[in-house]
């Protein structure tokens, strides 16, 4: 039998928090992560503010309980000097959790990223296709996913995610 | 479907990527002679063997880098970044 | 049509307590929890299972796997018949519904048999031949009726399909003993595993061969096997799994099939064990094809497997040791084998002893002659060692013609093969790529025996069941010189049926290497593609169908709309409103109206937003516009035009300075996405160097525009917005603010529709709340939506082009009046080079022109601008846009046409399918050329 089902998989919406895209030039961007505590190709950070890797001089952060103003003016002081680029993108994207143990194979569906346990293990980030449109997959926990799409698609990927579980 | 390797964000499938033709082309000054910008514009070269072209890892990080690969075997050689040069290995294609 | 049960009484994989009803064209039968449909039908006594492709010859079950050219059925298990579908592969299920393909009318009596009888008419390469005189049309109807191996349903596919993508060091294809040993090697290593099998069950030729396997008894074997295998986390086992196709790079494509629908599954495997085993060859002699010849091993198989005798009368017609050894366990299973005959004059002794101590008859060294029989075999004609002509009596016949190993994806992976002769096939020979072959797959020995057609007619020795080519057809393509295994392919159609050859192409090699004096490995193979075994189209789509064929986007208000009675539309791969009401044309007009009179609010949230920073930025946009907007003061906005290096019109929009370094790039809604990839493809790869940022922010932004007479006090009476008449808010002006709420915005001055125009972004998480309040503040002063349609209408009452619609991919700067913008510019820009070739400047090119004709001509876009005078006439050019304007009364358009700019004033015969019109070659703007009301 082919395996199907996709059992043990909860989805939810996380919208609200603050989101800013930092981009800086490239012969600054080593100077911005240190100073900014940013997160390493490949990963999600951790620290204050929590950001996620988009690409090379580029990151998403997430303001932990301040808006978007306060985090890009706090961007502006940590970088002053350095040529950069904050904005705010906290109605740009639809943010989702997906958890349980199915959460992989449900994701899998629609992605040919890697998603084996040892290959994207929690603390892991990319920006890859998914269910035919872009998306940012952060793995949050063992089986904890955080998955960020352009708001336009929010309807379409709701819809999609629902009938994997059908 | 190729599996391309993207410096940034490594082993990817095809769909990821945008295609960008052939590479290392010299864009002309505005004072060129015709025949030196239709070559820029029209002539690519279509070998049987290593070829050098871009890509963009549109749907990952969105950088533009530089791959050799077999047009025949569809071998990829060597991945580099914008800018840089030829590496040895392809030279004989 | 069925005798009595022809199950053994005892053996067999199959859970006896456990019926299972199904029908076969109707008819009511039983079989076993265990069963394949084949294997249920044998145990009937079904011998016939449906009718060849050309000649309608009545055939049977051949084989016990996926090689099956005969057993092709429509499948239906109550979610919907699939046509094609291997009986040999099927699982039995309760209540399933089989039906036979090509039965026409009836099973039993085929109208179109008569084919079979005409046969002469239908040689190989015959549509090439016969069907010439008067016209192949005049055939084709009948042709068409008869053709086909399936129905098409038109109803609903219910059946569930999925994609499914998974990543392994390696994937395993085939379950049977090799591929199982392979898996646990790689399994105890430590490496991820994929096993894929397209049977229903693991096991292979366990299930049936009787040969110890590691010393233990093969079901043993594979018991623990299995059992072992479950006990890795990291290997994962599937079955009803056809692996279809190896691709480059590792990737492979599956075909799953099971309870809960059919899966497509993407692959990516470091690298790959085959063990697909080897397929048993029929032999050559007269009427090969009857019901109950079938291979040696799957008789043997439905026996051991299944407890059924394929017959009760079985002889044995073989050319090697593997052949003997399948009648001999066959014959110990219970089945009563009476003869075998061999064509070798010596075969393995004890092979020989032990089948006369069986008391089965041994004809050694007799040359098979035909078989004989109607719908099912009845006796069978060979030639002695010592030349007498002999007949035995049987109701099966169990053939084996030797073994071919199953390379198909050893092939695809550019694997190259060779032939060796000892083992009388293709083995592999190399591969560049991670794949490794095992078992059977890779050789089988004792498998091998000569191959030559009997001395009896070539037309009645079958080499492809499933498309019906005979050694008559092979012989006669050599004749005509198609001796290519290419060529022969195409031209006698042998191999191109849904099984790709699995039983034929061996022996059509063969035949053409013996009829051309070659040697089989000088002739080749033909080139093996995927997929493997067919695919349903419907796998292969997935789920990628209906709301989720193509991803839709919805506006950050898209409720808003809907609940204003907004009929939404597709536009660029986002839902929009195109009108507002039940009523198209009457919604358009009443929309145009609204926006020339009052108000109108247009939902403007697609237009593409991208931000560009940096001590470059001006230099940047300079080199990337045709519009030089390095001049622009902040707080001050430009229409700009954006060419390729050809010089042809890309993109047009807004650009706005936000501050010295910070640009704010506006781009058409279709083309959002790929100037942000323009931008940034300039920026990495020509100005690397440069400090440049480029960070589009579409999402970000929802963008409502409220345009119209009115529109400035509606605007202006939100609370928190800035004063609109202070400080000189002139047309193509750009501010930012925020509104008493705290929603951050920012305002534009910029008009398409000709009327003065507001574009507010908002954050779009805010845009609903602030279109709410809008609609609210305006109604009084008769503030509606507006749709897509009616902004087509009022831009084009303005004469603004639409890149892609007004323009095509010939459209240079030149051809829409920029002249003049690109002899002020200074400095390079992309595109700039191009548009100095003589051929760019010349003035016979086609040309944006507005046009005016009657409301009652018949002008559509598309409609042709065709030189006057009788006779052929010739295209200059076409019809972009075309209406009638609700504002001015008359028929108003746009079109490209040759030496346009020249020819203001001049009346142009305008043609479309047949209808023809006269229109007059116009200024391009139609409503307010002095631009009055845009300063409101």
């Amino acid at each position: 039998m082919a395996e199907h089902a996709s059992p043990g998989v909860e989805i939810a919406r996380a919208d609200g928090r603050t989101l800013v895209s930092l981009r800086v030039v490239a012969a600054a961007a080593k100077a911005a992560r240190e100073r900014l505590g940013l997160s390493e190709p490949g990963r999600v950070g951790q620290s204050d503010p929590c950001s996620i890797w988009l690409g090379p001089g580029h990151w998403l952060l997430f303001g932990g309980g301040i808006g978007p103003e306060e985090l890009i003016g706090r961007c502006v002081e940590s970088l002053g000097g350095l040529v950069h680029l904050a904005v705010d993108e906290s109605a740009a994207w639809a943010v989702w959790q997906v958890s349980g143990a199915g959460a992989r194979d449900a994701l899998a569906r629609g992605t040919g990223l890697d998603l084996r346990p040892a290959r994207f293990a929690a603390g892991a980030s990319a920006r890859t296709r998914l269910a035919g449109i872009a998306a940012v997959v952060a793995a949050l926990g063992e089986d904890r996913f955080q998955v960020l799409i352009e708001r336009s698609h929010a309807a379409y990927f709701g819809a999609w995610m629902a009938d994997g579980m059908r | 479907m190729l599996r391309i390797p993207c410096p940034w964000c490594g082993v990817r499938d095809e769909v990821e990527y945008r295609f960008g033709g052939e590479s290392h082309l010299e864009r002309p000054a505005p004072d060129a002679a015709d025949a030196h910008w239709a070559d820029y514009l029209f002539n690519r070269d279509n070998p049987s063997g290593v070829h050098h072209e871009r890509w963009c890892h549109s749907y990952g990080c969105g950088q533009w880098f530089n791959l050799a690969r077999d047009t025949v075997t569809h071998q990829i050689i060597a991945v580099y970044r914008m800018g840089e040069p030829k590496p040895a290995a392809g030279e004989d294609g | 049509m069925a005798g009595p049960s022809y199950r053994l009484p005892e053996g067999g994989w199959i859970d006896r307590s456990r019926p299972l009803a199904f029908t076969f064209n109707g008819r009511r039968l039983q079989g076993c929890a265990g069963d394949t449909l084949a294997s249920a039908l044998l145990a009937a006594g079904i011998a016939v299972v449906g009718r060849s492709f050309k000649l309608h010859r009545p055939r049977g079950v051949l084989a016990a796997s996926a090689e099956e050219p005969n057993a092709l059925v429509t499948v239906d298990r109550g979610d919907g018949p699939v046509p094609l579908a291997r009986a040999t592969l099927t699982p039995l299920s309760e209540g399933l519904r089989a039906e036979s393909r090509r039965v026409f009318p009836a099973l039993g009596f085929d109208l179109a048999r008569i084919i079979d009888y005409t046969r002469a008419l239908w040689p190989a390469g015959f549509y090439n031949k016969t069907f010439k005189w008067p016209s192949w049309h005049a055939y084709e109807w009948a042709l068409r009726r008869m053709a086909g191996l399936g129905r098409l349903v038109p109803a609903p596919d219910p059946t569930r399909y999925r994609h499914v993508n998974v990543h392994c060091d390696v994937l395993v294809v085939g379950a049977g003993p090799a591929g199982l040993t392979a898996a646990l090697a790689a399994a105890r290593a430590g490496e991820d595993v994929l096993v894929a099998e397209q049977a229903a069950e693991p096991g292979g030729s366990l299930e049936y061969d009787p040969e110890p396997v590691e010393g233990q008894p093969p079901r043993e074997w594979l018991a623990q096997a299995l059992v072992e295998l479950a006990r890795h986390p990291n290997v994962r086992l599937v079955c009803g799994a056809t692996v279809a196709g190896c691709y480059d790079h590792g990737v492979l494509t599956i075909h799953g099939t099971g309870d809960a629908g059919e899966s497509w599954w993407k692959v990516r495997a470091g690298r790959v064990v085959l063990a697909t085993g080897a397929i048993e060859q029929p032999l050559l002699f007269g009427n090969n094809d009857l019901p109950g010849i079938m291979l040696a091993g799957a008789v043997h198989r439905y026996a051991a497997r299944y407890g059924v005798a394929c017959g009760r009368r079985v002889i044995g017609v073989v050319n090697n040791d593997l052949g003997w050894r399948a009648l001999l366990a066959l014959s110990r299973a219970g089945v009563e084998v009476v003869a075998v005959i061999d064509p070798r004059p010596m075969p393995d002794r004890a092979l020989s002893a032990a089948a006369a101590e069986r008391g089965i008859a041994l004809h050694v060294g007799a040359t098979p002659l035909t078989a004989h029989g109607s719908r099912r075999v009845r006796s069978f004609d060979f030639i002695t060692a010592d030349g007498g002509r002999e007949r035995v009596e049987c109701d099966a016949i169990a053939m084996s013609g030797g073994f071919s190993p199953t390379l198909n994806l050893y092939a695809q992976a550019g694997g190259r093969l060779r032939h060796d002769p000892r083992l009388a096939s293709f083995v592999p020979a190399d591969c560049r790529r991670p794949v490794e072959v095992v078992g059977a797959a890779a050789g089988i020995t004792g498998g091998a025996g000569p191959i030559a057609p009997a001395p009896v007619a070539s037309t009645s020795q079958w080499v492809d069941y499933l498309y019906d080519v005979t050694v008559a057809d092979v012989e006669l393509a050599v004749r005509e010189g198609f001796d290519s295994i290419e060529h022969l392919k195409r031209y006698t159609t042998v191999g191109m049926g849904p099984d790709q050859g699995k039983t034929s192409n061996r022996n059509a090699l063969a035949l053409v290497a013996a009829l051309t004096g070659r040697d089989p490995g000088a002739v080749g193979t033909t080139t093996c593609r995927p997929p493997y075994q067919p695919v349903t189209l419907g796998a292969i789509a997935g789920d990628r169908r209906g709301d989720f064929y193509a991803p839709a986007r919805r506006l950050p208000g898209h409720d808003w709309h809907a609940r204003q009675g907004a009929e939404f539309e597709d536009f660029a791969g986002w839902k929009r409103p195109a009108w507002y009401g039940r009523d198209r044309d009457a919604g358009i007009a009443h929309e145009v109206g609204r926006v020339r009179q009052a108000a109108g609010l247009f939902d403007a949230s697609p237009l593409g937003k991208i931000e560009v920073k940096g001590p470059a930025a001006a230099e940047f946009l300079d080199f990337i516009y045709l519009t030089a907007v390095s001049g622009l003061k902040p707080g001050r906005a430009r229409y700009a035009v954006m060419l390729n290096e050809n010089g042809v019109v890309i993109d047009d929009g807004v650009c706005a300075r936000l501050t010295d370094d910070h640009f704010l790039v506006g781009t058409s809604a279709a083309n959002a996405g790929r100037v942000a990839h323009w931008l940034e493809e300039w920026r990495q790869c020509e100005w690397s160097r440069r400090e440049l940022i480029v960070a589009p922010v579409t999402e970000q932004w929802a963008v409502i525009t409220v345009a119209g007479p009115r529109a400035r006090a509606i605007v202006q009476a939100l609370p928190g917005m800035i004063d609109l008449d202070a400080g000189g808010l002139a047309p193509m002006s750009q501010r930012a603010g925020r509104l008493d709420d705290g929603t951050r915005y920012r305002l534009q001055t910029i008009s398409f529709s000709g009327e003065a125009s507001f574009e507010l972004s908002l954050p779009a998480d805010r845009a609903p709340a602030v279109i709410e309040r809008l609609a609210e503040i305006g109604a009084p002063a008769g503030l509606g939506p507006i749709g897509v349609e009616a902004l087509l209408v009022l831009r084009l009452e303005k004469g603004h082009p639409i890149v892609g619609i007004d323009t095509d991919g010939t459209t240079n700067a030149l051809d829409l009046g920029f002249g003049r913008i690109v002899a002020g510019r200074k400095t390079d820009f992309v595109g700039a080079r191009s548009l100095a070739r003589p051929a760019d400047r010349s003035a016979d090119r086609r040309q944006l022109v507005g046009i005016e004709f009657d409301p009652s001509a018949a002008v559509v876009a598309g409609a042709h601008f065709v030189t006057a005078g009788a006779g052929p006439r010739r295209s200059e050019g076409f019809v972009t846009s075309a209406g009638i304007s609700p504002t001015l009364g008359k028929g108003i358009g746009l079109g490209l046409l040759e030496g346009g700019h020249r020819r203001r004033g001049e009346l142009v015969s305008v043609f479309d399918q047949g209808r023809r019109a006269t229109v007059r070659v116009v200024d391009r703007c139609f409503y307010d050329p002095g631009g009055a009301r845009i300063r409101g």
